[in-house]
């Protein structure tokens, strides 16, 4: 036991003075994390509003797929995003393997269904009324969903955060994608897997403490907004 | 004209709500529409607001069919505005609610402020005009969505169940706006009500609809309420202390009306076999090509038709005590 404590008692200690290595693990995540789900966002809402707004063959199957892929396996992601990066795949030149790009690449894949079924439920909840209210006054098509927006905007950031917390807490993607290259593509998790590994435990616990300290303050913000509204 | 509906029809899974073969409906003008419950009022608003889309038929509005492109349906839907009966306030204040049509029709709404106040004080809502929209009574929420659809600037406003939600002490303030409205700058108002007295106080003309088609009559005379089956004696008690006996299968809530020509009025109690008696006082009289239209209340509102002749023998003036007499057989479930 005496370790456990040894760990966090010297993880505190790395925090507090803020250590280089575990600094760079947390700016990569962070900028990754970020990129990945401000480009699954943009491509997740759109796509809900479509969806959730409109009534065509086949919609029961679309969301059923779209709610398996939200169970996808970071390593299978991994692995097929791999398959075509890797130099002797399809976009093998553009040399993107081994490098953040690759990581977001991946990670919008796996925050893209979770944003757009999430979001899907939220639009889908959000009052009838608002969306024929503008209507009446007025608003035309585009200015009536962003009201629709406007009204389940707490229910669409849920979706948004629930997207962030799946791709800065994944290992899988960024371990095959990134490869773990110190200071470029090393992400909180997969440095936590690796000083585990090497046996450096307090390194690891610094790190899986801030990791849990960003998405706790990120759902308490969250939290604060929505308390805000209601 | 305003309004034209051809051949309308709307249908929920294969259940046609609403039949209208004809309907034609003028620019300036008061409708109401009246109508048991389920009888396909506000479906037929819904239809007239365009965001309702119709099964079969068409809609001119303005002369213009509903049925064009999204992009010419928006530019329609910008003439007309529709006052829901649960109105939905958008989470913002309730001034910023009133704004919205303004800044939907890019409506430079500062020069509007004036328009903006008027319209909050003749609500009575300028008190609450920086509350939030989703702290609201039911009745005030009417009222901002009211207030709102006065500023929006449509040449028609459409009103489902206008007072509603409307404390009694406020009804009466939201019918002056609503006439006002319509005399100060000519919008064309189509409200739905179960209140027939108000659909006659408010209207120029009132559309009755039952089970989704246009009733030929003209809805006058008209209740609802329960049936009830006292020893065998069938009834339906309109208001306080006045009960109509009728001759039905039916018990439980229903819709009746009665003929004017059916009803016998008269300056004393007469002796007859009619089951229905009642005294009241005349309190509006029309003249209607050779016959008069006679309104009583005998705690209701009830229109008796009679013939010039006879109107003028009997010496009948506004104010006077009649009583009017109508057999059991005479009153018409629906």
């Amino acid at each position: 036991m005496g370790f456990i404590f040894e760990g966090i008692a010297r993880s505190l200690h790395l925090i507090v003075t803020a250590n280089a290595e575990v600094m760079q693990a947390v700016a990569v995540s962070l900028k990754v994390g970020s990129l990945s789900t401000l480009i699954a966002t943009a491509i997740s809402i759109p796509s809900a509003f479509c969806i959730a707004g409109r009534s065509f063959k086949g919609k029961r199957l679309l969301l059923t797929v779209i709610n398996t892929l939200m169970g996808l396996p970071t390593v299978a992601v991994g692995l097929i995003v791999y398959a075509f990066l890797s130099r002797v795949g399809p976009l093998g030149r553009f040399g993107l393997l081994f490098t953040p790009a690759a990581i977001v690449i991946g990670q919008v894949i796996l925050a893209v269904p979770i944003i757009t079924a999430i979001g899907i439920t939220a639009i889908g909840s959000v009052d009838k009324r608002v969306r024929e209210t503008a209507l009446t006054l007025g608003a035309n098509a585009k200015q009536a969903s962003f009201a629709v927006f406007r009204e389940g905007r707490t229910a669409i950031f849920a979706a948004i955060i629930a997207g962030f917390g799946r791709v800065i807490a994944e290992i899988g993607v960024a371990m095959m994608l990134g490869g773990n290259i110190k200071g470029v593509t090393r992400t909180m998790t997969t440095a936590i897997a690796l000083e585990t590994s090497r046996g450096d435990f307090s390194l690891a616990l610094a790190i899986a403490l801030i990791l849990l300290l960003i998405v706790f303050s990120i759902n308490l913000i969250f939290q604060r907004l929505q308390g805000r509204r209601s | 004209m305003l309004y034209e509906l051809l051949d309308v029809k709307k249908a929920y899974d294969g259940r046609v709500v609403l039949d209208v073969p004809r309907l034609a409906i003028e620019e300036n003008k008061i409708y109401a529409i009246v109508g048991p419950n389920g009888s396909g009022k506000t479906t037929l608003l819904r239809l007239l607001a365009l965001i309702e889309p119709l099964t079969g038929g068409d809609i001119l509005f303005r002369g213009r069919s509903i049925g064009g492109s999204a992009k010419e349906l928006h530019e329609l839907r910008k003439g007309v505005t529709f006052v829901m009966e649960n109105p939905y306030l958008f989470h913002m204040s309730v001034r910023n609610n009133v704004l919205y049509p303004l800044k939907m029709r890019s409506i430079a709404y500062r020069s509007l402020n004036p328009v903006v106040e008027r319209a909050l004080s003749r609500l009575g809502i300028s008190d609450i005009a920086g509350s939030g929209g989703q702290s609201l009574s039911a009745g005030q929420k009417q009222r901002v969505a009211l207030a709102r659809a006065f500023v929006s600037g449509a040449g028609t406003i459409l009103l489902d169940e206008p007072t509603a939600n409307i404390d009694r002490e406020n009804v009466g303030r939201v019918e002056e706006s609503l006439i006002l409205l319509n005399r100060e700058r000519g919008t064309s108002l189509i409200f739905s009500t179960h209140d027939l007295a108000q659909a006659y106080r408010l209207a120029d003309d009132v559309v009755m609809l039952i089970d989704g088609r246009l009733s030929g009559t003209r809805p006058e005379n008209v209740f609802s309420g329960i049936i009830t089956d006292r020893n065998g004696t069938k009834g339906m008690e309109v208001a306080q202390s006045v009960t109509f006996e009728l001759i039905s299968d039916k018990t439980g809530p229903a819709y009746i009306s009665i003929d004017p020509e059916s009803i016998i009025i008269s300056l004393g109690e007469i002796a007859s076999s009619a089951r229905n008696t009642f005294s009241g006082r005349i309190v509006r009289v029309e003249e209607e090509g050779g016959r008069v239209r006679v309104a009583v209340n005998i705690g209701v509102i009830l229109v008796v038709l009679l013939t010039k002749k006879s109107f003028f023998s009997m010496g009948m003036n506004v104010g006077r005590e009649v009583w009017l007499t109508f057999k059991a057989l005479s009153i018409k479930v629906h």
